[in-house]
């Protein structure tokens, strides 16, 4: 999913507010997209995903001026190291409300009953 | 396998083996399923644990967080729903969900070891984990602080020490996967690093929180591995070594119990 906008590489994020203002961001691998797209989806007037190593594939045909990009702020946190369903998890959580999770989750499962598998020794 | 390795989760070509076996399973199949509960059960009998100890090991969907060993009702439960998801939506591929997963369920795994050596010995390591559940019954909101527990840290690391083992000698088809690696330095630097400090033993760092107090107790004579499972007071160029592996992603710090 996510190699389909930035590719594996270190990447910029443009966040473009409703006041025309800009937030932008270097990360430093593609999982980092989860940061801007699955928790702000409706929070920004557009979103522009850049590969720091092939600037020009921009996926929403927007291409920022020189200062914008400049401005990014490179963010290195802990989620940002491991590729890990942890560091996922915590910012879904923090992000989606629960409600959002089980519909999402139920969309994708073809089984909506609750699993519960048991073995007795 | 002596009988300290029975007591404490620690691999072994037994353990690797079954893992490898198993984790082939899981690749084709799904992980719901009667084959897969072999497999656990067949990890869980190779350390020897007594029907006392344990009898019941359950996937639930409902449980509230990703995993729960319950010594009271010796079982262990595993909720990997948001695993699943994550595996589903391509937000991770197979081999981190089967990294992730096996993760979880040595980490379950090692708190019923704990608990058996508990009830069993009567050293360093069994008092430390006596202290560790008195502090956790002075805390209301144990999420904030789930991390920072001597157990939590000890099946943190041994787990993820395991699974990295695993994938780095055992499993071929994901050798070249640095995720366990960094899953490894994850747990290591957890609790220890974050945004305002630098905390050099996890388990001083709650016990002032909670009690007020240091922990009185010395626990010079362990090896210094064992303050790094257990969140005790670190030399400082263990703690070098923990942020070297920190800021590099590579692991700075050799990790095998077996040098003690």
């Amino acid at each position: 999913m996510l190699a389909y906008i930035v590719g594996e590489g270190p990447m910029q994020v443009i966040q473009s507010n409703y006041d025309n203002t800009y937030d932008v961001y270097n990360f430093p691998n593609s999982f980092s997209y989860l940061h801007s797209h699955i928790h702000y989806y409706n929070k920004y007037q557009k979103v522009v995903y850049r590969s720091l190593s092939d600037p020009t594939n921009d996926s929403h045909g927007f291409y920022p001026l020189d200062d914008i990009a400049d401005a990014a702020i490179q963010v290195n946190s802990i989620y940002d190291f491991p590729f890990t369903y942890e560091s996922i998890r915590k910012l879904w959580l923090s992000l989606l409300s629960k409600e959002q999770l089980e519909e999402l989750y139920d969309n994708l499962s073809n089984n909506k009953e609750r699993i519960r598998l048991t073995r007795k020794r | 396998m002596s009988k300290l390795s029975t007591l404490l989760l620690n691999g072994s070509n037994e353990l690797y083996g079954i893992l490898k076996k198993y984790y082939h399973y899981l690749i084709n199949n799904h992980i719901y399923s009667e084959k897969s509960l072999d497999y656990i059960f067949e990890i869980i009998d190779l350390f020897e644990i007594e029907k006392r100890y344990f009898e019941l090991f359950s996937f639930d969907e409902n449980l509230k967080s990703n995993g729960v060993f319950l010594p009271n009702k010796k079982s262990i439960i595993l909720n990997i729903k948001d695993l699943l998801l994550a595996k589903n939506i391509d937000a991770i591929n197979i081999d981190t969900f089967i990294i992730e997963y096996f993760i979880l369920l040595l980490h379950e795994i090692n708190h019923l070891m704990q608990y058996k050596y508990m009830n069993e010995l009567n050293d360093n390591i069994s008092n430390i984990m006596r202290e560790s559940a008195i502090l956790r019954r002075n805390v209301s909101n144990i999420r904030n602080y789930h991390d920072m527990f001597p157990d939590e840290i000890d099946s943190h690391i041994r787990s993820s020490n395991i699974v990295n083992s695993f994938i780095n000698n055992y499993c071929e088809l994901i050798k070249n996967s640095n995720i366990s690696e960094k899953r490894l330095i994850y747990f290591i630097s957890l609790g220890i690093i974050n945004d305002k400090e630098i905390i050099n033993s996890q388990f001083d760092y709650i016990h002032k929180l909670l009690l007020g107090n240091s922990y009185n107790k010395s626990y010079n004579e362990l090896p210094e591995l064992l303050h790094i499972y257990y969140g005790l007071e670190k030399k400082n160029t263990t703690m070098n070594k923990i942020i070297s592996s920190y800021q590099t992603q590579k692991l700075c710090l050799d990790i095998n119990e077996r040098r003690f």
